[in-house]
């Protein structure tokens, strides 16, 4: 059921996107660029407006999405953006997120590592067992939420 | 004059008070001398009275409408209606200051008072000192470069602009700062008790109980503060959007991050002993990040609709942070041999290691969040470069961190301590997987399509299931009783953040929106509603002039979209009406209002369950109270000592059985 849900989600078709969708979707990647921190799709600056207007006839006229996007960079810098370049220095704000992703994942295998590590030792399935029954008879206790369940 | 007068006062008292008491409250620890100890409970008193003078002082001007001071000048008028004059005190800089004394001095008293009997003991002291520090700050703050009680320079104006026209169109506007700060601000109490904590060197695990409900209930303000400001963009700025990625909503949003990591690792400290140098760090972090998000947005560095105008305060705020890192980390290294502990975590599979998990996820997203917020500022000062990063960049990285956290959602509050084994595991996550594959089903059967949403409705269905799963185990065994506590709250808390996921994913994927010029009286039809355009009318009052087009939705429900005009202000403001209902929200917005009754613009927004958002907030607040009520106390059926071993740590800690069911 879950497999063929995924399924019909996956080779569905989405509805047809109005002009106005196709437009704000564009204009929430450009900055307004009179007003602060807004974008262009969100402002009711008479700049954004204008942009609006512009990015609307562009699309009419056939131009693609990043078309749009560069020529509205060229015209008024780069800082216009919204979601900054993938190269050079600014590239690194992408970058840095999977070093990070990257960092934090090795660092949870390390931990993970050490601790089965000090721990493993000596101690055998059996005496595992012995300590599970043991907790068993005590469950019920504050601490353990999920006690009920093993018992059960 | 009077009122500049008596507010001064108001300041110099919480100064000299905040000194003061910090003084005495080191004295008193450092010697055990009672006396000192009792000084400082009073001057706790002298801060909280000083705020009071402060902020009634301000408010007296804001009423009687005292234009001679430059504040009032600022953003007071004639003609704002009452709540928004009083709502005016938070409206720019130097109020917000103002507030966050009063709310900061709250926090002190409230201390003082919960504390009491144990002020002489050194732990309260030095937080006590580290309050008095913080309280010190802000009311030098006031008393030096952002002075609300400054005069303006020259003759006194007539009438003031009154507060920005997006302030005063909505009532959220009185309630989301102060929600918004009770947070912010509620973390220096957590924050002061693990200074004392270091500095005293008791890093075991009294601290930790002792502030773990104020931990929780400045989480909550936090949360619903940020609900709010969400709610509030979404019914006043007419985008329909609800979420910006706005330079100060990350401000707000990257406490929020550390401080959720930090109720949940707390819980590994408090079972196991574990983690306290992570814990007492994301402390830390928590406190220093409302101190980042201040200066970042308050200092006039970046640019964003909430920024104030530029002010001088920025390298005092900037110093305060570096000062707060230093210190934090200083002690932390300090004290380092005392906070290492023998614990160990044995599986990835185990609630410790989701929680752990958890934990990395949350540092993660805060510390990519506080990457996209100052990159910036950062290379342009470096590089001389100017670079965006807005909206697209923060929601590419956010899905995939929200996923994930949505994942472990599902799983986490199934795993037992501990260890699994795979038998148990599958028992267990049969009931979320059930209902995260029923979720999905009942999406796609509804019409959902796309691989993303239909993902994050089956992980929210999961979380969902896992949480009300743990609820009904717990109701099980304690009755109504069951949903209280850290983990059945915590609970409640989660099922609040998958309605909100569920609704984000709906109204972000399957939003539908689109401008039509509208001639009176003809019909228009989109997305399975039509809509008539009848006619427009003209309000004037005091304060604003509106424009208000009268729309009939599928022939039954009218709409208001408005244009509004403040009064002293050019700038024209657009009002959206909604009409919200379980399955959608229908967001109209006047894009352009005819004078006589030519064809209007109107701007359509369907929104799928919008409505479920505030809702989820709802219950994560409910969730909230709820965790910080203790559970009941159950007769220790224990021996009081086990043979040594690691499963019995948690046993050897008789001190801690009690906080347990204590939020």
């Amino acid at each position: 059921m879950f497999a063929s849900a995924l399924l019909i989600a996956a080779v569905g078709q989405p509805v047809a996107r109005t002009p106005d969708e196709h437009v704000l979707r564009v204009a929430g990647t450009i900055k307004c660029p009179t007003c602060i921190g807004q974008s262009v799709a969100q402002s009711e600056a008479p700049a954004s407006r204008d942009i609006r207007v512009d990015i609307a006839r562009r699309i009419t006229q056939g131009e693609s999405d990043d078309q749009i996007r560069q020529d509205l960079a060229n015209r008024f810098g780069s800082d216009i953006l919204l979601s900054p370049s993938h190269s050079g220095v600014v590239g690194l704000v992408w970058i840095l997120p999977v070093l990070m992703s990257l960092v934090v994942l090795i660092g949870l295998a390390l931990a993970f590592r050490r601790w089965r590590l000090t721990t493993g030792g000596d101690v055998s399935d059996a005496d595992r067992v012995l300590v599970t029954d043991a907790l068993a008879k005590f469950a019920g206790s504050d601490f353990d939420d999920d006690e009920y369940d093993s018992r059960a | 004059m009077l009122n500049a007068g008596i507010g001064l006062v108001g300041v110099a008292l919480g100064l000299g008070g905040s000194l003061a008491g910090a003084v005495s409250a080191a004295v008193g620890a450092r010697t055990g001398r009672v006396r000192h100890v009792n000084w400082a409970a009073g001057y706790a008193i002298i801060v909280g009275v000083g705020a009071l003078i402060a902020v009634a002082a301000m408010e007296r001007a804001l009423i009687t409408r005292d234009f001679s001071l430059r504040y009032i000048a600022q953003v007071g008028s004639s003609r704002t209606p009452p709540l928004f004059n009083v709502a005016a005190m938070w409206g720019a800089l130097e109020g917000s200051i103002l507030l966050w004394a009063l709310i900061l001095a709250g926090y002190l008293v409230a201390v003082v008072y919960r504390f009491r009997r144990r002020l002489s003991d050194p732990l309260v002291g030095w937080a006590l000192v580290a309050l008095f520090a913080i309280c010190a700050f802000f009311f030098a703050l006031m008393a030096g470069p952002v002075n609300p009680f400054r005069l303006v320079a020259g003759a006194k104006p007539l009438d003031g602009p009154g507060p920005n026209p997006l302030l005063q169109n909505h009532i959220l506007m009185a309630f989301h700062p102060p929600m918004l700060y009770l947070g912010y601000v509620g973390f220096s109490v957590p924050f002061a008790f693990a200074i004392g904590a270091l500095v005293t060197g008791r890093v075991d695990d009294g601290w930790l109980v002792i502030t773990r409900r104020w931990t929780l209930f400045a989480w909550g303000f936090l949360t619903v503060g940020i609900m709010l400001g969400a709610w509030w963009s979404y019914e006043v700025l007419g985008w329909g959007g609800f979420w910006a990625w706005d330079p100060v909503e990350n401000a707000s949003f990257l406490p929020w991050l550390t401080a959720t990591a930090y109720i949940h690792s707390i819980l590994i400290q408090q079972r196991r002993g574990m983690l306290r140098v992570w814990n007492l760090s994301l402390l830390c972090a928590t406190f220093s990040l409302t101190i980042l998000g201040t200066f970042l947005t308050r200092s006039g560095v970046l640019n964003s609709v909430h920024a104030f105008s530029k002010s001088n305060i920025g390298p005092a705020i900037l110093g305060f942070f570096v000062v707060t890192v230093v210190v934090s980390i200083g002690l932390i290294a300090w004290r380092g041999d005392r906070l290492r502990s023998a614990g160990a975590i044995d599986a990835v599979a185990s609630r410790e290691g989701a929680f752990l998990a958890n934990n990395a996820l949350f540092a993660l997203f805060a510390a990519v969040v506080l990457l996209g917020t100052v990159f910036p500022l950062v290379l342009e000062a470096f590089t001389g470069r100017r670079v965006s990063v807005g909206r697209p960049y923060f929601d590419q990285m956010a899905i995939p961190l929200g996923m994930s956290l949505l994942t472990l959602m599902a799983i986490a509050p199934a795993l037992p301590w501990r260890k699994a084994s795979t038998a148990s595991l599958r028992d267990r996550l049969l009931g979320p997987a059930i209902s995260g594959a029923g979720a999905a089903s009942v999406a796609v059967a509804l019409g959902a399509r796309g691989l993303v949403p239909v993902i994050a409705f089956a992980l929210g269905g999961a979380g969902g299931g896992a949480a009300v799963r743990q609820l009904a185990h717990n109701v099980r065994r304690q009755g109504w009783r069951g949903i209280a506590g850290s983990s059945g709250g915590g609970m409640v808390v989660h099922i609040g953040v998958v309605i909100i996921a569920v609704a984000i994913t709906a109204s972000g994927s399957y939003s539908r929106r689109a401008q039509f010029d509208m001639r009176p009286g003809q019909p228009v039809s989109f997305a399975g509603h039509t809509f008539v355009f009848e006619s427009v009318e003209f309000v004037t009052s005091r304060s604003r002039n509106e424009k208000r087009a009268t729309v009939r939705v599928d022939g039954t429900e009218v709409l208001s979209p408005s244009l509004v005009q403040f009064n002293g202000s050019s700038q024209t403001v657009g009002t959206p009406a909604i009409s919200s209902s379980i399955s959608e929200d229908v967001y109209l917005t006047a894009v352009d209002l005819p004078d006589d009754n030519a064809s209007a613009r109107i701007g359509v927004l369907i929104m799928p369950m919008a409505g479920w958002l505030w809702t989820g907030g709802a219950v994560m607040g409910m969730g909230t109270v709820l965790a910080s009520v203790p559970r009941r106390r159950r007769p220790a059926k224990r021996p009081a000592r086990e043979s040594p071993g690691k499963s019995s740590e948690a046993n050897a800690r008789p001190e801690l059985s009690e906080p347990v069911g204590v939020a």
